[in-house]
């Protein structure tokens, strides 16, 4: 006999009480035991919420206020993105990484797709990617256009931590020095605005989310914000980004180069794609690989 | 590879924790041993290493602290606030707030040494790029999840303070971030005590860093940086904390830790602190451990409610807070101090003057509390 | 602490039961107070999470924010809450009564409301949770781009007023139960484990067949009585994050909803426990009798609120950031005076209150042995006499009499006499016998004989004090002006750029 929606809902608030008095008694089996049960009295619950015709609001010895549309509908779902796209990820990335013109992290790189494109690009699965690719290059070689690499520490050139890069930029574009991160940051300040500008130009103006993209990067850079304007002005924050990178360019492309000359002669090709072997521990290896 | 800390063989101490690993020594950890100094049961079983939250729970007392979800979030959303864009905020930070010069912005992310994680090259890493620095030879305005190390009764503790600055006033400034709110530039002030206590830990293990290297400390700040939101924003907002204060209280806490040992070493033979052990074997060992329990262990010792009820048990004053046992000089018993009250017992002279201002105030309130 | 609350806290801990520290109530508690039992989420500076709220103990309204991350949500919880409490505040203003204002010329006439809202919570976080809610809401903007309600401004401003006049001991619109309770009762546990609700009534009004102490160690456990909050027990939260992520990603507006009225479970039944506990509270406290002052005190909050009510019509801005120096010195000096008053009102309305003074010295007790009705000094004018009648007050043996002689002194059984201590004799069986010299307190009359009852009879019992509820003790202008004496004068609007903030991930 199936139990009504109110029924269904007061088990499960009693078992969601249970689950926590396990949870406090540190008992793992017992949590174990009413998860399950919950699990169940949530299909249930689900079920019943398929077939029953209105819920009954009655039901708690509370009065709700004189409901206001606000307050029952919320602030709206996360917007639908579809999921399974007819673009591979390595694709989705590789756009994202030509956009953005410097190495970058999974969550920037997924930030950035998001904001410019319609589908879904979930930072948690760029985890394994480097990972997958340097298979397939160790496999194929140069027979696919790009491979999705990595960025490589000025010093030890082994992969920098995080970030992922373009096989088709030079090594010199995909170096770790100290000043690197802050020049590619700027770099895809650059790539963000100027793809709002191409946009734009062309009468597709960007999404909400690109707008927001390029505000946190005008907010974290000298001169690129005006804090009386609604939204951020993309020409002006290319401008503040070069003004800022003129700064570090000098210092930083000197490492970048004497790094990237190292690699070419001392790491064979995998390597310079995907970096040196990662250090050992050094109490172990008399060689040693610190500089 | 190494376990995390490394402790003199034979010891006491790690015999009485039994198999289990110990527990690692955090900022945290740290500031929490001295937060009750008196107390020598929590001295040893802090040095021992002990799972107190698991111990207190296997005599019958689990503990009821927790970490919300919601807690948790935040903080990492903050954390990875800060530090999204390649530290783009906090380097926003140090040149508005702190006037650091746009020309300084390299970076080192101490996370992982070519790619491996493990703690002591990652120590060693730091120190190496720590000297660099101090020395003149290289400029690094963020040292990123740097690892220091510092001696606590007797063992190393690995320390990872949330980064290291170097370009405010030419000295190394500890950073830490934190999710709690700064309101029209005023935190909440328990919240602040506490990171500026675990700070000190921080400063204190990077002079100990400097010293094995053999550079000069006149480098180190005595203030942090403690990065924060503002307002009801998400905007991080900086300001430096002065920590001599708790420099020196920390300093002087930690000097006297080494009496965990001798503490340790007068237990019996049969004394464990081995949570696998049975309940009662726990329990007579901790009970041969002096406790000094107070209402304020309640709030961040998982052992307090063992600790309340033995106060209970023998009617200590403390447990009833500050205000009753100042008022019970020299009396060690709430229940002998209920019989002076009564009359049935008669005080020695050093309680004497306590016991006679009980009576009278016992002799008012009977007076007094009838009348309207 | 002093030794009074010590003795009873021993007491209490050995009968097991909460002793009273008063034998009256020095606190206004109003007949339609405004009980607020409010959640938040944790890790946000604040973000409100719920709220049972209201004025009827069997009808309390229920908030709920499905959504506490997101700060639209947060305006729209202000919002519903604006709707309830202000509608409150409204309906303290319907009937007025006059008063008067000054003295001789300056004299003046005005109307104040005869009610004022009573705002009650849980505990001291609560007190921080109405100032913080109230920062967070008085600044927005109701135009522009992140523009909200009209009415959440006006209740930040409310909730603000609330709170600045909560640090003022005498002030009764804001209080916290904990504390509320704990002032009237000592139990037999430390003052931090009152600071919990449930425990501290379980001392107070046990549970039948237990005993304090056993039933204030179960309230502790957040399985038996959740938390007061507004902090939620963090094992909670794991019920409720998986709740509110199941609403967030849920795909249609029905099973949202659903999902929605189970969250409103959940939270009610965090809160429901708290809201009784709370009238219970109320309850207990309207058992005991006001003390003489207590009227007094709150028809100044009742002039308080008048006053801002009106500013509010008239100008509106809201309390700026921060006190500036020179506000923060005067409100400081303010808040000095309003202890010292406060406690001496208190030891004038409650003998066991007055007690504490006796214990220290700076209060004593006695028999009124002799008198003299007809005594003249020599007055101030060459040649002149005042009449200064006298009395003899014989106290106990073990009273202490620590006053000099000269000291000015008061009897709460004549407040309006002046009463000088002339002499101190030790007596043999150790007790004292101090002669008093009065003036005043004789319904006007200069001369000889007293009329009835205004001059101490032998064999009266009366205490004298050094206290004074009438002394102003600092030099600070009369309260004539604003209530912002409390705070300072209306700041302009500082455009804040809170509103240009914008969520970050």
């Amino acid at each position: 006999m199936a139990a009504s929606l109110e029924e269904l809902e007061q088990r499960l608030s009693h078992l969601r009480t249970e689950l926590r008095g396990a949870v406090r008694a540190r008992d793992k089996a017992e949590t174990a035991r009413i998860r399950r049960a919950l699990r169940e009295a949530e299909a249930a619950w689900e079920h019943a919420l398929e077939t029953e015709a209105e819920p009954n609001d009655e039901a708690f010895p509370v009065r709700l206020p004189a409901p206001q549309t606000s307050a029952t509908t919320g602030a709206p779902c996360r917007t639908e993105r579809p999921t399974h796209g007819s673009i591979p990820i390595r694709e989705q990335v590789h756009q994202a990484l030509t956009l953005l013109g410097a190495p970058a992290a999974p969550k920037l790189i997924s930030s950035a797709y998001e904001a410019f494109f319609t589908e879904s690009l979930v930072a948690t699965k760029l985890a394994s990617l480097r990972r997958d690719e340097e298979r397939s290059f160790t496999a194929q070689g140069y027979a696919r256009p790009y491979y999705i690499c990595a960025a490589l520490t000025h010093d030890r050139l082994v992969p920098a931590r995080g970030l992922l890069a373009l096989s088709t930029w030079p090594v010199e574009r995909r170096i770790i020095g100290p000043l690197s991160p802050r020049a590619d940051f700027l770099t895809h300040a650059v790539g963000t605005a100027e793809q709002i500008q191409r946009l734009t130009a062309a009468g597709h103006p960007a999404p909400d989310a690109a707008w927001r993209l390029l505000r946190r990067f005008a907010l974290t850079i000298p001169g690129a914000y005006d804090a009386a304007a609604p939204e951020p002005d993309p020409a002006r924050v290319i401008a503040a980004a070069h003004a800022e990178a003129a700064v570090h360019q000098q210092e930083d492309d000197q490492q970048r180069q004497a790094a990237a000359q190292r690699a070419r002669t001392q790491l064979a090709d995998v390597q310079q794609l995907f970096g040196a072997a990662p250090m050992r521990d050094a109490l172990r290896d008399a060689s040693g690989t610190l500089s | 590879m190494p376990s995390q800390q490394s402790e003199p063989p034979d010891n006491r101490l790690a015999r009485l924790r039994g198999p289990q690993p110990p527990q690692p020594y955090t900022a945290r950890k740290i500031t929490a041993l001295t937060a009750n100094p008196a107390c020598a049961r929590r001295a040893v079983l802090d040095a021992a290493g002990v799972d107190k939250a698991l111990l207190a729970q296997r005599v019958g007392y689990e503990p009821r602290f927790g970490q919300s979800p919601f807690a948790l979030a935040r903080e990492q959303a903050f954390h990875g606030l800060v530090k999204w864009g390649s530290y783009a905020e906090l380097i926003r930070l140090l040149r508005e707030q702190l006037s650091v010069p746009v020309a300084e912005a390299h970076v080192t992310d101490l996370n992982e040494v070519g790619g491996n994680t493990a703690l002591h090259l990652r120590e060693r890493e730091t120190r190496r790029l720590i000297t660099h620095v101090a020395s003149g030879q290289d400029v690094r305005l963020i040292l990123d999840r740097p690892v220091l190390t510092l001696e606590v009764a007797g063992q190393t503790a690995y320390l990872e303070p949330d980064a290291l600055t170097h370009r405010i006033g030419g000295k190394f400034h500890v950073v830490l971030i934190r999710s709690f709110a700064a309101i029209d530039g005023q935190a909440n002030p328990t919240a602040v005590a506490e990171a500026a206590k675990q700070a000190a830990v921080y400063v204190l293990a990077l002079h100990h860093a400097f010293e094995t290297a053999g550079l000069p400390t006149e480098q180190i700040s005595h203030e942090f940086l403690l990065v924060c939101p503002k307002d009801f924003s998400n905007r991080p907002y900086g300001r430096l904390i002065d920590l001599r204060q708790e420099l020196d209280a920390l300093q002087f806490q930690l000097s006297r830790l080494r009496r965990a040992e001798d503490l340790a070493a007068q237990l019996p033979e049969t004394a464990t602190l081995d949570t696998a052990r049975s309940a009662d074997e726990l329990s007579s060992s901790i009970e041969a451990l002096d406790a000094s329990y107070t209402p304020s262990c309640l709030s961040f010792c998982e052992m307090a409610r063992y600790c309340r009820d033995e106060a209970d048990g023998c009617a200590s004053p403390a447990r009833l807070g500050s205000g009753v046992r100042n008022d019970l000089p020299g009396i060690d018993s709430t229940r002998t101090a209920l019989d002076y009250l009564d009359g049935v017992a008669a005080p020695g002279e050093a309680e004497a003057e306590a016991a006679a201002r009980l009576r009278a105030a016992a002799r008012l309130r009977r007076l007094r509390q009838g009348a309207a | 602490m002093n030794v009074l609350s010590t003795v009873a806290t021993l007491t209490a801990s050995r009968t097991g039961r909460a002793e009273p520290l008063t034998t009256v109530r020095h606190q206004h508690l109003d007949e339609k107070p405004f009980v607020l039992v409010p959640l938040t989420l944790a890790g946000e500076a604040c973000a409100p999470l719920a709220a049972l709220s209201g004025t009827d103990p069997e009808h309390p309204t229920l908030l709920t924010v499905r959504q506490p991350r997101n700060r639209a949500e947060r305006f729209r919880f202000a919002e519903r809450l604006a709707a309830l409490l202000l509608a409150y505040i409204d309906g303290c203003r319907t009937e007025t009564e006059p008063y008067t204002v000054g003295r001789g010329k300056e004299k003046e006439e005005r109307l104040r409301c005869r009610r004022a809202p009573q705002l009650l919570v849980p505990n001291g976080e609560g007190i921080s949770y109405v100032r913080l809610l109230g920062r967070l809401t008085r600044l927005r903007a109701t135009e522009g781009p992140y523009a909200v309600d009209q009415s959440v401004p006006t209740l930040g401003k409310w909730l603000t007023w609330f709170a600045d006049l909560a640090e003022f001991p005498d002030s009764g619109v804001l209080l916290a139960m904990t504390r509320l309770l704990a002032a009237n009762w000592a139990t037999g546990q430390s003052s931090s484990e009152d600071s919990h609700l449930a425990s501290l009534l379980a001392w107070i009004d046990p549970p039948e067949g237990s005993d304090g102490a056993r039933a204030a160690r179960e309230a502790e456990d957040p399985a038996v009585w959740p938390p007061a909050g507004p902090s939620t027990d963090p094992v909670f939260d794991r019920t409720l994050h998986e709740l509110m992520t199941r609403y967030d990603e849920a795909s249609d507006g029905r099973g949202r909803e659903a999902v929605g009225r189970q969250i409103d479970r959940e939270l009610s039944g965090q809160m429901l426990p708290t809201w009784r506990l709370m009238w219970r509270g109320v309850e207990l406290l309207r058992e005991l009798p006001e003390g003489a002052h207590v009227p007094g005190r709150w028809a100044l909050d009742r002039r308080w609120f008048s006053e801002y009510a009106e500013y509010l019509e008239a100008d509106g801005r809201p309390q700026a950031r921060r006190d500036q120096a020179v506000r923060a010195a005067r409100r400081l000096a303010r808040l000095e005076d309003a202890v010292t008053r406060y406690e001496a009102q208190r030891a004038y309305d409650d003998p066991l209150v007055m007690a504490e003074y006796e214990l220290t010295g700076e209060a004593f007790t006695g028999t009124v042995t002799a008198r003299d009705g007809d005594r003249f000094i020599p007055g101030e004018r060459p040649g002149s006499q005042v009449w200064r009648p006298t009395i003899t007050l014989r106290t106990g043996t073990d009273v202490r009499v620590d006053l000099a002689v000269g000291t000015e002194v008061k009897s709460p059984a004549r407040p309006g006499q002046e009463a000088r201590i002339l002499e101190v004799k030790r007596e043999d069986d150790g007790g004292h016998a101090v002669v008093l010299q009065l003036k005043g307190g004789f319904a006007r009359k200069r001369t000889p004989p007293a009329p009835p009852g205004t001059l101490a009879e032998a064999g009266e019992e009366l205490t004298y004090t050094t206290l004074n509820p009438t002394a102003m003790p600092s030099a600070l202008p009369d309260e004539e002006n604003t209530p912002w004496t409390h705070g300072g004068p209306p700041q302009p609007y500082e455009p804040t750029d809170e509103d240009a903030e914008e969520t970050w991930e």
